[in-house]
């Protein structure tokens, strides 16, 4: 029912803002938005096909956090609370390392970037999936990291941060996703 | 009705036992719990059999919904592909649609076998069908690789034809799902809403796979959504928010959800972000303006991600579902387990208390029921029913063992009370035993003494014996009565029967008179004082019980009468029933047989008294007689003592000159001779004048007789009766002597036995009455005499034949004293004869006397005259009576003794003493007896007064009877009678002078 009421809130907006507003930009502007929402829902697929070595406890959240700003402008919200793998999800925004404890996925905002290798030094050790929208992140030492391809969503993945960080990437999950960097045997 | 039925019922029921009542229950219980049992498990078994079924049924649905999925899969993969416009995107469905292909595959396959299962035969055509499309579907799959291996594969026709079969094989599929799944639907409403949820889940992919397969289409093209793409889309949108909602709906209310939870959480979050992901691009109408922001294959592969969720949670359920079969199965397994073990444990319970009640209440109340029943007979018994239990029956028993001893306390006071009751009921019984024997006793008490009285007032015995017999009969209800007298030692003789039983007495031949024989048991014991009882006559062998038995008579009394321990009769009471005499009644009998013979005896004794003053009456007449005899016998003998001495001197001269005078004439002797008989039978005559008045010596001196002589006699004797007289009166009497020649001698008294014969032949005329024949007969026969006196008299009846002997018995009135023939007895039992008497009325009479023949060596003594004195004797002879005196001096000096005469007895002593003084002893003294003063006896008395030995011989009219009655007086050697007889003078000198002579010569 709460998903039928968000449907038809959306869906009223949205018949809202074809008949009100430029067509053009907003067109612009609502691609963008369904990137965004691409990308949140793709997190989704990220933590369902992740094997952690220390699965949350069952009844224990699976903690999503966004380091620095929300680049999803509230569009993650939905997923709060959702299940994954029997898991509840938490959205934990995150602005220090120290709040990194019990994070699952770390989503750094392209803001940050300048602040990935400090913060890469800090996760070492810790199996807490990385995921980032900037490119380079996966080159980087980042695990997933969105990347666009003729104009298109694409994923591309560091294997070997990943298996580093004793993260276990699921096949379903490489065939969304383009390799970077040595592929584990 | 009802009621009567009900009262049957609880009539039968109050007749069962606990026992059969609980085996009853117990039967009911354990076929009730059998046929719940085997109900319910009938019911199990076949929920068991349709879980089975249904889970069978359950796997087969479950594969052909797999192969459903994967052929859809598989379809929406190759319409993607033919759909797609570039290689790299074709190239990356290439893997998907091999795994996609052969997971069909597998499915398909595996749905054939399970569709080839013997039991599924009804779905053989819908097989065949699926087979046939799915070859055609196979051959498809050919023309699209050859297809997408063509450097432009896009092939819309192909892609048509391949979305018509592969859609054609699914719906074969679901048809064949949905016609296996229906018959179960209504099976199990859990089972129904897991159906109803599976389908919705089954409609979920089924939106899936067109939303995949338009948005895929639509992403292909990069074009944007045609509007009836969009309107589909938004449809399906809806349906499947519905179909969503529905799905959790059904699973909830089947209890599902909680199985499946965490799966639908995961594959409805993956839903919802999928469809957040791509909702604004291709739900809302406008939103895209070219160029989609994802790949074709990047959009396949999220989307088929989603529907791996989904297929994971359909998994699951599937698994739910199963489990919920297995579990049911298993319920169903548990319950008919359960079922069988409470079956079994109700069955055991039932057996069980069954035994428990058995055991422990039944078994226990039989015991103390038998423990009471022990009690209430009275044996000793313990309630052991509980055997230290504390329970009911424990309680019962215990409390049974106090009240037992209880009651035993309570028995043994009762037994002493019944003791004592009984005590005093035996004593009222007693009492009233004795009340009743007292009133019969009283009531005998009564009839005794009415009997008592009624005999006392009689004095003989027949009335006597008459009154008891009747008094018997009428009062102590006797059938038979009667009284007998003893007669001899053997026979008793029936002396009355009672009036009532004459016609019995008359049948049993006891009338009066008749004889009884005594037998040996009862009637001997009766005469020996005994009263007897016999109880039942008829097993009595003896003959008078059976003459009585024959008499109709059972009991029988035999009363003694008996007096003085002298038993003389017998009462007999007998009654025509066994048994019939109590004791008290033979109490009576033997009182009143006392009474009877006391009453008898006293009859008896009346008429002894009768008899006996009878006798002394006759007595005293006889004695009168006798007195007026004593007189004329005094006179008389006064008169003899005279005659006697008138006849001395005319026997002695008489005698005397017939010895001396041998001068005499013949003449003149036989004349003297004549006198001397005439003076013989004179003295005879006197002295048998004595014979009336004296009694008679027993000691007779016995001399032969010739009772031929002696009837001689007789006759002459006689003569003046039996001629004289009769002549007188005109009568003819003939007298005739039948005389035995050569008679035997008899030892006797002369005198004796011609008085006897005399006093018959008198009888003989006298019983003549008149002319007739009297005989006198002699015989002799062995050493016998006998002599007969005969008449042709009247003769005697039996009566008077049997008294005539007796003393004072007479016949003749005044003329006879009675006593001749008692003297003829008496003559002739002192000469040891026999008397007997024939003789019947009009017949005459003969009396017989038999004597005893004498021996033959007896001489008589016939040599008296020839003796003559030895010597001569100084005599003294001592007489009142001068001519006497005179008379015998002269006789005696005849015969030359010297003879000296005193005429008184004073004169005698005075000579004697005289002679004595002067030495001249006399050698004898003759004294008279009978003189006036000092008599002989004086005389003799003083003749031996002085110690002299002269014998004194006394004269005496009385001799004869003074030697019989011993009375010769002391000092008298010898006694001669009047008129004396030279001879016997001679002789009584020669006797005792003898001896004095040869005392005086030796």
């Amino acid at each position: 029912m709460a998903g039928l009421g968000r449907s038809a809130c959306a869906l009223a907006a949205l018949l809202l803002a074809v008949l009100l507003l430029a067509p053009a930009a907003r067109a612009q502007e609502n691609l963008r938005l369904v990137e965004q929402d691409i990308k949140a829902g793709l997190l989704y697929n990220f933590l369902r096909y992740t094997e952690w070595p220390h699965p949350p406890a069952p009844g224990d959240a699976v903690v999503v956090c966004v380091w620095g700003d929300d680049p999803f402008e509230g569009r993650l919200a939905p997923m709060a609370g959702r299940t994954v793998n029997q898991r509840r999800i938490e959205i934990r925004a995150v602005h220090a390392e120290n709040q990194l404890n019990g994070c699952a996925l770390l989503f750094i905002n392209a803001g940050e970037r300048a602040n990935w290798p400090t913060l890469r030094q800090h996760l070492q050790g810790r199996s807490i999936l990385t995921v980032s929208d900037y490119d380079g992140f996966a080159q980087a030492g980042g695990m997933l990291e969105f990347a666009r391809v003729s104009n298109r969503i694409a994923v591309r993945i560091n294997v070997a941060a990943a298996q580093s960080a004793d993260l276990q990437v699921e096949d379903r999950l490489l065939r969304l996703a383009s390799v970077v960097g040595a592929r584990a045997p | 009705m009802i009621a009567r039925t009900f009262g049957q019922f609880r009539t039968r029921l109050s007749g069962l036992s606990i026992r059969h009542i609980l085996v009853a229950i117990t039967a009911g219980l354990t076929l009730l719990i059998a046929a719940l049992s085997v109900r319910d498990l009938m019911a199990d078994g076949e929920r068991l059999a349709q879980a089975r079924a249904l889970k069978d049924a359950m796997g087969v649905s479950d594969r052909l919904f797999d192969a459903a999925n994967s052929i859809a899969v598989e379809r929406d993969l190759v319409l993607s592909m033919l759909q797609a416009r570039d290689s790299e995107t074709r190239a990356s469905l290439v893997r998907a649609i091999s795994e996609s292909r052969s997971a069909s595959d597998r499915a398909v396959q595996t749905a054939f076998q399970v569709l080839g299962q013997p039991h599924l035969s009804p779905f053989r055509p819908l097989r065949a069908e699926l087979m046939a499309r799915y070859s055609q579907v196979r051959a498809l799959r050919t023309q699209v690789d050859q297809s997408l291996a063509a450097p432009r594969p896009s092939d819309a026709r192909l892609a048509r034809d391949w979305e018509a079969s592969t859609t054609a094989l699914m719906d074969q599929v679901e048809r064949l799902w949905a016609g296996f799944i229906r018959p179960y639907a209504g099976v199990d409403a859990v089972v129904t809403l897991h159906l109803r949820y599976r389908h919705m889940l089954r409609t979920i992919m089924d939106y899936t796979g067109r939303e995949r397969s338009i948005i895929g289409q639509v992403i292909s093209q990069d074009a944007g959504a045609a509007p009836e793409q969009t309107a589909t889309l938004l449809r399906d949108q809806g349906e499947l928010d519905l179909a969503w909602r529905m799905s959790r709906l059904l699973a909830e209310q089947s209890g599902l959800y909680g199985a499946i939870a965490l799966e639908y959480s995961d594959a409805e979050s993956h839903y919802q972000t999928l469809d957040g992901m791509v909702r604004d691009l291709f739900y809302v109408p406008g939103v895209h303006r070219g160029g989609y922001p994802i790949t074709p294959d990047f959009w396949f592969e999220l989307s088929s991600q989603a529907s791996e969720s989904l297929a994971m949670l359909r998994q699951v359920s599937q698994r739910a579902t199963q489990r919920y079969l297995e579990g049911m199965i298993a319920q169903t397994e548990r319950e008919i387990a359960v079922q069988s073990a409470i079956a079994l444990a109700a069955l055991l319970l039932c057996a069980a208390s069954f035994w428990i009640m058995q055991a422990r209440v039944i078994g226990p109340i039989n015991r103390i029921i038998d423990a009471l029943t022990r009690v209430t007979r009275g044996e000793p018994a313990r309630f052991e029913g509980a055997g230290g239990r504390s329970d009911e029956i424990g309680r019962l028993a215990s409390v049974l063992n106090a009240f037992q001893a209880g009651a035993e306390r309570t028995r043994a006071l009762a037994v002493e009370r019944d003791l004592t009751a009984r005590k005093l009921e035996r004593e009222v019984e007693v009492a009233a035993a004795a009340e009743a024997k007292a009133q019969a006793q009283l009531e005998r008490l009564a009839l005794l003494q009415q009997i008592s009285r009624a005999i006392g007032e009689r004095q003989d015995l027949e009335s006597i014996f008459g009154v008891v017999v009747g008094a018997l009969e009428r009062q102590l209800g006797a059938d038979f009565a009667c009284v007998m007298l003893r007669e001899d030692e053997t026979r008793l003789r029936v002396a009355r029967t009672g009036a009532a039983s004459a016609r019995r007495a008359a049948a049993m031949g006891m009338t009066a008179g008749g004889h009884v024989a005594i037998d040996a048991n009862g009637l001997s014991r009766c005469m020996q004082g005994r009263l007897v009882y016999e109880p039942d006559l008829a097993a009595i062998a003896f003959a008078f019980p059976q003459r009585l038995s024959g008499g109709g008579l059972k009991a029988m009394v035999a009363a003694p009468l008996q007096v003085e321990s002298q038993v003389f009769g017998a009462l007999i009471v007998a009654r025509a029933t066994t048994d019939a005499f109590s004791s008290g009644e033979c109490e009576f009998l033997r009182q009143l047989s006392e009474h009877v013979a006391l009453a008898a005896h006293q009859a008896q004794l009346n008429a002894a008294l009768q008899q006996a003053y009878d006798d002394l009456r006759l007595t005293q007449e006889a004695v009168m007689q006798q007195e007026r005899l004593k007189a004329l016998g005094q006179m008389a003998s006064g008169i003899a003592h005279d005659i006697n001495n008138a006849l001395s001197p005319i026997a002695l001269y008489t005698e005397s000159l017939l010895n001396t005078e041998p001068a005499l004439s013949q003449a003149g002797r036989n004349k003297l001779e004549v006198v001397q008989r005439a003076i013989d039978d004179a003295a005879r005559t006197i002295a048998r004048m004595n014979e009336f008045y004296r009694k008679r010596d027993t000691q007779l001196s016995l001399s032969p007789v010739d009772l031929n002589t002696v009837a001689g006699q007789v006759l002459e004797l006689t003569q003046a009766r039996w001629r004289d007289m009769a002549h007188e009166r005109g009568h003819v009497i003939e007298m005739r002597s039948e005389l035995e020649p050569a008679l035997p001698n008899v030892l006797g008294v002369e005198s004796e036995l011609r008085e006897a014969l005399t006093n018959l032949v008198f009888n003989a005329v006298d019983a003549l009455g008149g002319s007739g024949t009297i005989t006198l007969r002699t015989t002799s026969s062995a050493n016998r005499v006998r002599i007969d006196v005969q008449d042709t008299g009247v003769g005697m009846d039996e009566a008077t034949r049997q008294r005539c002997l007796e003393p004072f018995y007479t016949t003749k009135g005044e003329r006879g004293t009675g006593l001749g023939l008692a003297m003829v007895y008496g003559s002739v039992q002192r000469h040891g004869g026999a008397i007997d008497i024939e003789s019947a009325p009009g017949q005459g009479t003969t009396i017989g006397l038999s004597f005893p023949a004498a021996p033959d060596t007896e001489t008589a003594p016939g040599a008296v005259s020839d003796m003559r004195p030895l010597a001569r004797l100084r005599l003294l002879i001592v007489d009142d009576d001068p001519i006497l005196l005179r008379s015998l001096r002269e006789v005696l000096e005849a015969d030359g003794h010297l003879v000296s005469s005193a005429s008184s007895g004073e004169a005698g002593i005075a000579a004697f003493d005289a002679a004595n003084a002067e030495g001249r002893i006399f050698d004898a003294v003759i004294t008279d007896l009978g003189m006036p003063g000092v008599d002989g006896r004086r005389v003799a008395a003083a003749v031996k007064q002085n110690g002299h030995a002269t014998p004194v011989i006394l004269l005496t009219g009385w001799g004869e009877r003074m030697k019989a009655e011993d009375d010769v007086p002391s000092g008298v050697d010898c006694v001669l009678s009047k008129p004396p007889k030279l001879k016997e003078v001679r002789a009584a000198l020669a006797q005792c002078c003898a001896e004095a002579a040869l005392s005086k010569a030796g």
